[in-house]
């Protein structure tokens, strides 16, 4: 045996002397030869190999994977802060207490809403509002100028005596509290009084809009799909169509409408979004909107004929410069051929108000001009009232930023003082609403990153990337916590940054630093660059390998 | 046997989950319909042309036929992203400066009158249609653009030029693959920037640039199967070039006839172009969209069908404030624009008030 291996190592040997060209000095020149194979390889695998791994290497800052994974499963719960005043005294207030306990069960639901009741006389100053105003609207105002309902997200129920302001159904004020009169138990008043509080905190609407990971399947429905979601700036552009300017001169103060009517809205949700606002009047623009049938006195036109109707200009209206979400609103003056020009509804009912929304576009409204008297002369010179345009535009406006109350929840047997403007339970459900919004976004977007980094190995994640990820959970969990303490307007504030940080570190244009670097195609691009050196390295191993075992032998 | 049989029944158990699934997506889907037309609110294009070179015009006639179709069918054109990567209708080669024939009777010139062209020459990368399509985008990049999608938006993407297995060229310099963009629309799903794509290629093997993909809502249709070649239609003597791919010639013939409201679904327009005129074989692949495209409209990805929502009720306003009068208001503030007659001088030529803030 060993003889053999001998043979075959001597023959090794002459062949390496063959091809060093010298066999004088064989064997110093064979430690050579083997030293150098050992160098070359040591370099490969300590130097080169560690060199070429580090330098391709993906950059990736670590992230909290699991964070980013598991964040999206936690429960979010907001706690909202119910006082309750007993103006009547004939309430009992222990059972009243049993009761009201009785609707904070625990939920499965990965949204929990949790009301924390307050009972309570009232103070002496409301006492003397009560008693000095004359009716409820009246009161409402009173009870709001004590400044006691400041706190944003939080109710106040007034349990006033039967007889008191004539009140015959629960009624929801126009700031932050709703007036009821106690039902002879305790048990038909808390159920009356937690369907006002759900009507005004509108749950149902908040449950729908929260699936940062059920997104896949759930269909959408009226309301999510109307009103723009998730949004931190919005614009708004007026456009008014003039499609006959030689026939109508049409003037509108549209700048005193939006001074006088829309500025206190947009004032008061300033605290959630900032609005643009602009306005603008289109000459010579031709609708897609003919009207089918003639009867009497109108030029109809019919619910399925609009969704065509405003393609034409679409390109026109937009603002070109801002990238927040645009709601348009335009007044269409329809040609004096067509005059009146009425909108009919699918159960072939005259629509009185003359208008439609569009989702998360904006809203269209028909405003018919008499055409001018003949023989005069032409352009005849219109003032638009206003006043019109815009009561039709603010309801709009207020359903696609997503205030509609009424929408889910059965608000039959309620009454609700009115404001034009919002009232602050509306405010605060808007509030609530951007705040789920923007939660569920900057969950989903964060849960999304950590699937698509597993998934797809060329994303580089910077450290300017990571450091927003970082911010936005943090952002996250603090505003989760807030809600869960019942601090909506503090919450909003961290989860509105959350969003935005959520939405910057997804959208980093540094993530496809590495687009042109997929890993299909790493090993065409690393082949050629690795076998000059790899195979000598490797085929001179087999040698290095007997080259010491024939070593070891001698040594023994 | 007993291996096979079992593997039977697991299949079998596999399909009627399906099956199951499915049916709860279309009941939904019904009680949907009540509400809104379409679960859609907006219609997206993104045409891209990726070839240079006069040889190649009818890459360019192609998407332009295409633009000018969407157009017509309603999508507008701000939220078309036209990529076109050389100038034909200046090119000096071209005997009809400025225009653009997708046929050689000359009927349309599709580079008429309105074309917007988002991404032109050299800015037709993979690079930036990878961004496009990602969102990830420099701040600083117009809202032209930009692909302004969000969960209730539905994308056309039709893409021409010369391809391979698994890989189309883009600019004769670089191409994109077959994984890229099957990653990219991943991405635009996680991210919820779409509800259904669908994607249409022109090219030859086309077939192969669907196939990796593995995002949900995904219809795609490709003029050729792997292997094959997709070939051009006709010539145009005068011009001296081939003028449209017949894959795209037949597929504009068909969305000619239709309108904005007709009920033609998409089932009929996979069909379009079969194999004896064609040449090469349409594949389409189904697999990833959730909807029997028999019972999805044409209109859902090449109109732009709005949900509309009437409004039964308006807040009531108090009016406006009596300070003004409503007609003297608006006169007083367009009169002083005819009564000033504002001076006009002319520009400094050397305008000395800058010299001097500079030397305090």
């Amino acid at each position: 045996m060993s003889s053999n291996q001998e043979e075959s190592v001597q023959q090794n040997q002459i062949n390496l002397d063959d091809t060093l060209g010298d066999s004088s000095s064989s064997t110093v020149r064979d430690a050579g030869a083997v030293y150098a194979i050992c160098t070359f390889a040591l370099i490969f695998a300590f130097v080169g190999f560690p060199l070429w791994w580090k330098t391709t290497e993906v950059f990736r800052v670590p992230l909290p994977y699991q964070k980013m994974d598991s964040l999206p499963m936690q429960k979010v719960t907001h706690l909202i802060g119910v006082t309750v005043v007993l103006v009547d005294n004939s309430v009992e207030k222990s059972s009243l207490w049993e009761q009201l306990t009785l609707f904070n069960l625990k939920s499965s639901d990965q949204l929990e809403f949790k009301y924390h009741f307050n009972l309570r006389e009232p103070f002496p100053e409301e006492r003397r509002a009560i008693v000095e105003s004359s009716n409820l609207i009246d009161l409402d105002r009173r009870l709001h100028e004590l400044g006691l309902m400041k706190k944003i997200g939080s109710l106040w129920m007034y349990i006033l005596p039967t007889n008191m302001f004539d009140l015959k159904q629960p009624t929801v004020g126009s700031h932050r509290a709703a007036y009821l009169h106690s039902p002879s138990s305790a048990v038909s008043l808390s159920v009356e009084l937690m369907r006002v509080v759900s009507n005004m905190v509108e749950e149902k609407t908040l449950r729908k809009l929260f699936l940062p990971t059920s997104m896949s399947l759930k269909q959408p429905d009226k309301d999510t799909m109307r009103s723009t979601s998730a949004y931190t700036g919005l614009d708004v552009i007026f456009t008014l169509l003039s499609s006959q300017p030689e026939v109508y001169d049409i003037r509108w103060d549209i700048e005193r409408a939006v001074e006088e009517y829309l500025k206190p809205f947009l004032e008061f949700i300033s605290l959630i979004v900032n609005v643009d606002v602009k306005s603008q009047i289109l000459f010579m623009t031709p609708l897609n909107l003919q009207p089918k049938f003639l009867n009497e006195t109108e030029h109809i036109v019919s619910v399925d004929q609009l969704s065509l109707a405003f393609n034409p200009v679409e390109s026109k209206l937009g603002s070109h410069s801002s990238l927040n979400p645009t709601l348009n609103f335009v007044t269409y003056v329809p040609p004096k051929e067509v005059f009146p020009l009425q909108i009919y509804t699918e159960k072939g009912e005259r629509l009185t108000t003359n208008s439609f929304l569009s989702a998360r576009w904006g809203g269209f409204y028909v405003y018919n001009i008499p055409p001018p008297t003949e023989g005069s002369a032409l352009p005849s010179t219109v003032y638009l009232d206003v006043k019109q345009v815009m009561k039709v535009f603010l309801s709009q406006l207020k359903a696609l930023i997503g205030i509609h109350h009424c929408g889910d929840t059965d608000c039959s047997g309620l009454f609700f003082i009115q404001n034009y403007t919002c009232t602050d339970w509306e405010l605060d459900f808007l509030m609530r609403r951007q705040a789920q919004e923007q939660l569920a976004k900057a969950l989903g977007s964060l849960h999304s990153l950590a699937h698509l980094l597993e998934t797809i190995s060329n994303i580089v994640i910077t450290n300017v990337v990571g450091d927003k990820i970082y911010l936005a959970i943090d952002s996250l969990e603090k505003g989760i916590e807030l809600l869960k303490t019942g601090n909506l307007e503090e919450a909003f504030g961290f989860i509105k940054r959350a969003f935005v940080s959520s939405e910057e570190a997804f959208y980093h244009p540094s993530l496809l630093a590495l687009l042109y670097f997929p890993d299909d195609q790493k090993y065409a691009v690393y082949i050629p660059l690795f076998l000059p050196v790899s195979i000598p390295v490797i085929l001179s191993l087999p040698h290095l390998w007997r080259f010491l075992q024939v070593k070891t032998k001698k040594k023994h | 046997m007993d291996v096979w049989f079992i593997n039977l029944l697991i299949s079998f158990l596999l399909i009627s989950i399906g099956h199951i699934s499915f049916s709860q997506v279309s009941n939904a889907d019904e009680k949907f319909s009540s509400f809104f037309k379409s679960s859609h609110t907006n219609n997206w294009a993104v045409l891209v042309c990726t070839s240079r070179f006069w040889f190649n015009y009818r890459h360019v006639a192609n998407v332009l036929s295409f633009y000018r179709s969407v157009k017509r069918l309603g999508i507008p054109d701000s939220q078309i992203i036209l990529m076109i990567a050389d100038e034909m209708a200046c090119n000096a080669r071209n005997p009809r400066p400025a225009t653009i024939y997708n046929n050689a009777h000359h009927h349309i010139n599709v580079y008429g009158d309105d074309v917007e062209v988002d991404y032109r020459g050299y800015e037709v990368t993979v690079e930036n249609f990878i961004r496009l399509l990602t969102g990830r985008l420099p701040p600083n990049t117009p809202r032209s653009k930009r692909l302004l999608t969000d969960e209730h938006s539905n994308i056309l993407i039709y893409m021409t030029g010369h391809g391979g297995d698994g890989f189309l060229k883009f600019q004769d310099a670089e191409e994109i693959t077959n994984v890229e963009l099957a990653d990219a629309f991943e991405q635009m799903w996680q991210k919820r920037r779409y509800h259904e794509i669908f994607f249409m290629i022109d090219t030859c093997q086309a077939e192969s640039m669907f196939q990796k993909f593995y995002s949900p809502n995904i219809l795609a249709v490709a003029s050729s199967r792997v292997g094959e070649d997709s070939l051009s239609h006709h010539g145009d003597s005068s011009i001296g070039v081939y003028v449209i791919d017949r894959y795209t010639y037949y597929a504009l013939e068909f969305l000619e006839k239709i309108n904005p409201d007709s009920a033609s679904n998409m089932a009929e327009f996979l069909k379009v172009c079969p194999k004896r005129v064609c040449m090469s074989t349409v594949a389409s692949r189904k697999d990833l969209f959730r909807r029997d495209p028999k019972t999805v409209p044409l209109t859902d990805f090449f109109g732009s069908v709005r949900n509309v929502e009437l409004t039964y009720t308006t807040v009531d306003l108090p009016p406006l404030s009596a300070k003004q009068n409503d007609t003297n208001h608006t006169l007083r503030s367009n009169k002083p624009q005819l009564e000033e007659k504002q001076m006009k001088y002319y520009v400094d030529q050397f305008p000395e008030w800058v010299f001097k803030e500079n030397e305090i």
